[in-house]
């Protein structure tokens, strides 16, 4: 069967109508796929002449697909204070002269753009093809700039593709329901209408694209002509204007780039290939570059993404999305949701950037400066102007993705002198603790069955009584005490070996933790770096890390403020001088001998009391000189596997140690942490 | 093996279980007793819009495929088990069967254990688990993250595409029945403090976090739960709550629902006319005593 034709045809004449809704690129791709099928010898657009003359049709073409502003400045506004945040290098207020304009966003998603831009697109298609373009809309200076309207009631766009125009503007018009108008869009119609029946009575084919709210009241008009007004007026001077090209996040922010930018780039990158290239373009294929792209780049950022969890997240965003009637998923209630929840946020990260790349940018230098005002204002400043920038209220709400920051007394205290923990921090190595511990114990006292003599214990021995009964013994059997249970205190030191094999670049000792056992003496490796960013910033791996856990939770010590502290340090007096440990391993006559991350487990060996637990890899060797001291001191060593850990688990403790501050402190030229620093709180 | 059609349900003395023949390795019945649905309490469900039709979605079965196996992680008290109430109730309209994560489970109580009958042979009691694969219902593991690890390996089979459930007591393998649904919960503190085992972890995905509930939504929960508490009384617990939040503190829907309760036990006990200030000292005295709430800055 025939796919359906893109536009709805005007009653039997030449004029083929795309109504669209602004920077949504299934109407751009509507325009493209109309201009592909037919050579018209007209195309129409919902633009006052007087951006024309302009040269608006130029401007498009050569800076297309950099999102631009065209700015008709129209007076001075008022004076606005800067936001503090922006103030360049200092704190004092500072106001900038505002001027109001005319604003007309230009980004490649937008019909109207896409209407202008064909010509050139499909030289190939059509060589040769220069059809006239007419700006047919009234003269308007009021109106206020919008966000791009998302489909009323949940429905996709794409659908335009999938019913065809006739069959989605019907359903479009159903679930909308009757809007009120302004009397300056009835104006607009009549104008418009006015502007096409001359082309349409030459017989010409015409492609018209406009606003989806306006076709109704054209069409209307088109069928009783006698209520035409004369088309001639008076055109604004606009001689004024300036391109501002912006960022693309900011397009993207303001709903001009359409829900997915990384979309509306393949989209580009398709018609760059060549005209059948942009006709076959399919939204919904496209996906496939952002999953293509993410797992690239989590394979380069070593995050570890498995195959399961990629099956299950694309299932569930199938779902997701088939619930809620669409075809292509929002970004964050569908797409970014199903990989947080089904594969990890850190994954989340990668695919939001897939999902929000579009490369093509003027340059920093020359973009706008935007700030952002309160209750989504911004000003723009360009070419030593500002302008302020405002959208009405309503209109579609962006729900971005927004961390949890840390409570402001956690982030106010940041004096850097001593290294502060998080209780998720502290928590995990505390869980990770008891999880080794509860092995190593099970290791040294396995659990024993033994017939029942009057006590439960632990519990029944199914299997075995199960077994005494088919052998027709019929007794009951129990299980012995086994380990102990719970992440309760537990004094033996703790040694995590990741990595036994690396070179050792630094150590670091941290003397002083918070909540729960403000003072344990914890020691660090830290391994050999690996270097980011063309070789500048360099991101330490933890290597190894000992807990002496030598002191047990005095209550509700902290270390808050010189009074705190000193009863900190006077409960740690009253302890036997055995348990306090204070050590710099490295500077100790007694561990020279020991090299690398051998040092931790000597360390450890020295302050425990009977035993000491080791995690290290199963493939690294116990050191002979290790042993051999832990003998000497009568301490017995725990060996564990790391690999008995889960791996998530494991990286997520190695992560933790180089996040002392909250993520938000970071500041340029660290910014970058964030990336490689899994979040603390959210 | 596969589930013999024998099915007979067992008179009163086994209050209300139903017996299923399976079939074992070598082909020999093996009567297993099942347990009855867990009753669902009849409440209304306030708010959680979003989250209700996130579950309902991963339980869709599409193209042959099967529903996902979700978990729900969040603070206690915030309405894990309500959701799933409200689900199997209006969402699905499913039987549910509650499993209690401890950490004393052991894996064969996930498929079925032996007790020893009254005759003294040994007779097999099959889990909530079971039943819910058998019938087509929705099993509810609730505290999972309580669980040892190892108690929790014959959930592999039942999460991935297998979904058959083995007893290696009884010598029987279950195909879950294509309408059985699996819902985990678990809080949050279990799983910042190490989760779920890894392989466990990707087959219980999504994971939903469920957060406190604005203050609008916990006051409409307790307003629903407690139809005729005075309105005087609401509006002190409005004001507490917000004065809670003010500082930080978040009060989920159990403690509020807690604090309004006993409340109004407090007043039934005292018989005073009760004042805007009067329920304002009285909400502030009950949540010392019952939610361990501190003074309350806005109040005193």
């Amino acid at each position: 069967m025939r796919p359906e034709a893109p536009w709805i045809r005007f009653e039997q004449t030449g004029l083929h109508v795309v109504p669209s809704i602004h920077h949504r690129l299934a109407f751009a791709h509507s325009v493209y796929r109309s201009c592909y099928e037919k050579r018209f010898d007209v195309i129409a657009v919902e633009l006052p002449r007087s951006l024309r003359d302009v040269g608006l049709v130029e401007s498009v073409r050569r800076r297309a697909p950099v999102p631009v502003l065209l700015i008709q400045p129209s007076g001075i506004l008022d004076s606005v204070e800067l936001p503090a945040r922006d103030r360049p290098g200092g704190r004092e207020p500072q106001n900038r002269r505002v001027e109001r304009g005319f604003v007309l966003p230009i980004t490649s998603s937008d019909s109207m753009v896409m209407a202008l831009r064909c010509p050139a697109l499909l030289q190939e298609r059509w060589p040769g093809w220069d059809p006239e373009i007419h700006f047919v809309d009234a003269e308007h200076e009021s109106e206020p700039v919008r966000r791009a309207l998302a489909s009323p009631s949940g429905l996709d766009d794409y659908e335009v593709q999938v019913r065809g125009p006739r069959a989605f503007w019907r359903i479009w018009e159903a679930r909308r329901g009757a809007s009120p108008r302004a009397e300056l869009d009835e104006q607009r119609d009549r104008v418009m209408a006015a502007r096409l029946r001359p082309l349409i009575d030459s017989g010409a084919s015409v492609l018209f694209v406009c606003g989806a709210a306006h076709w109704p009241g054209i069409e209307r008009h088109l069928r009783s002509p006698g209520a035409l007004p004369p088309a001639e007026e008076q055109k604004p001077d606009r001689r004024d204007h300036l391109i501002v090209p912006v960022d693309p996040f900011a397009a993207w922010l303001w709903g001009w780039l359409d829900d997915l930018p990384r979309l509306v780039w393949e989209f580009e990158e398709a018609c760059r290939r060549g005209p059948d290239g942009g006709r076959r373009f399919d939204k919904r294929r496209a996906l496939d570059v952002i999953w293509e792209g993410s797992i690239g780049e989590a394979r380069r950022q070593g995050l570890g993404v498995s195959v399961r969890a990629l099956g299950k997240m694309a299932r569930y965003l199938e779902r997701l999305v088939a619930a809620s009637g669409r075809w292509i998923p929002e970004l964050d209630s569908h797409l970014i949701h199903a990989v947080e929840t089904c594969v990890g946020e850190a994954f989340a990260d990668v695919v939001e950037a897939q999902a929000l790349h579009f490369p093509a940018r003027a340059g920093r230098k020359q973009e706008a400066t935007i700030h952002g005002l309160r209750q989504g204002a911004y000003l723009i400043e360009f070419a030593g102007r500002t302008f302020l920038l405002t959208f009405p209220k309503g209109g579609r709400k962006l729900v971005l993705r927004t961390r949890v920051r840390p409570p402001e007394s956690e982030a106010r205290e940041d004096s850097g002198r001593w290294m502060r923990d998080w209780p998720e921090e502290v928590e995990l190595r505390r869980s990770m603790e008891a999880r080794a511990q509860r092995l190593a114990l099970r290791r040294i006292r396995p659990p024993r069955s033994r017939r029942f003599a009057g006590t439960l214990a632990e519990g029944p021995d199914w299997r075995r009584t199960v077994r005494s009964f088919a052998s027709g013994q019929r007794q009951l059997y129990v299980r012995e005490a086994g380990p102990a249970r719970g992440a309760g205190w537990h004094p033996d030191p703790f040694v995590w070996i990741f990595d036994s094999r690396c070179r050792i670049v630094e150590r670091d000792c941290v003397n002083w933790e918070r909540a729960p056992s403000p003072c344990i003496a914890t020691l660090l490796y830290i391994a050999s770096s690996r270097f980011l960013a063309r070789g500048r910033i360099r991101a330490d791996r933890l290597a190894a890390f000992t807990d002496f856990n030598l002191v047990p939770p005095p209550g509700d010590l902290c270390l808050e403020g010189p009074a705190s502290r000193a009863r900190a340090l006077r409960s740690v007096r009253k302890l036997p001088h055995a348990r306090i440990c204070r050590v710099v391993p490295w500077k100790d006559p007694e561990f020279a001998s020991f090299a690398g991350t051998h040092q931790a487990i000597a360390a450890a060996i020295r302050y425990a009391s009977r035993r000491v637990i080791v995690v290290a890899p199963s493939t690294a060797a116990p050191d002979a000189d290790v042993m051999a001291y832990a003998k000497r001191r009568g301490i017995e060593l725990c060996r564990l596997a790391l690999e008995e850990f889960p791996v998530s688990l494991v990286q997520r403790f190695r992560d933790h140690h180089f996040a002392p501050s909250p993520i938000d402190s970071y500041h340029a030229p660290y910014a970058w942490c964030r990336k490689y620093v899994p979040p603390i709180y959210g | 093996m596969s589930l013999a059609t024998i099915t007979a349900r067992v008179g009163a003395e086994s209050r209300g279980f139903t017996r299923h023949i399976f079939q074992d390795g070598a082909g020999s019945p093996v009567s297993v007793l099942l347990p009855a649905p867990d009753p669902l309490p009849i409440r209304s469900f306030i708010g959680r819009e979003q989250a209700v039709e996130r579950c309902a979605a991963a339980w869709l079965s599409m193209g042959g495929a099967s529903p996902l196996h979700l978990r729900l992680v969040g603070p206690p008290g915030v309405g894990k088990n309500a959701l799933v109430y409200h689900l199997a109730q209006k969402v699905e309209q499913k039987q549910l069967w509650i499993l209690q994560g401890h950490d004393d489970l052991a894996p064969e109580d996930l498929a079925c254990t032996p007790r020893i009958a009254d005759n003294g042979r040994i007779e097999y009691v099959g889990s909530p688990l079971l039943a819910a694969m058998i019938q087509g219902g929705i099993c509810f593991f609730d505290e999972i993250g309580k669980v040892p690890g190892r108690a929790l390996s014959l959930l592999a089979s039942v999460l991935d595409d297998r979904r058959t459930l083995t007893s290696v007591l009884a010598g029987f393998t279950v195909t879950a029945s294509p309408d059985f649904r699996f819902v985990a919960a678990m809080n949050e503190s279990d799983d910042v403090a190490g989760g779920l085992p890894e392989y466990l972890d990707e087959r219980l995905r999504p994971v939903l976090r469920l957060d406190h509930p604005p203050v609008t939504e916990t006051l409409a929960i307790v307003r629903s739960a407690v139809p005729h508490a005075e309105e005087v009384l609401l509006e002190a617990v409005r004001k507490w709550l917000v004065s809670r939040e003010a500082e930080s503190v978040r009060v989920s829907p159990r403690q509020a629902l807690t604090l309004l309760s006993f409340a109004s036990r407090l007043l039934l006990v005292g018989r005073v006319e009760l004042t805007p200030e009067r329920a304002e000292d009285l909400i502030q005295r009950a949540a010392e005593m019952s939610v361990g709430g501190e003074r309350n800055p806005g109040a005193a």
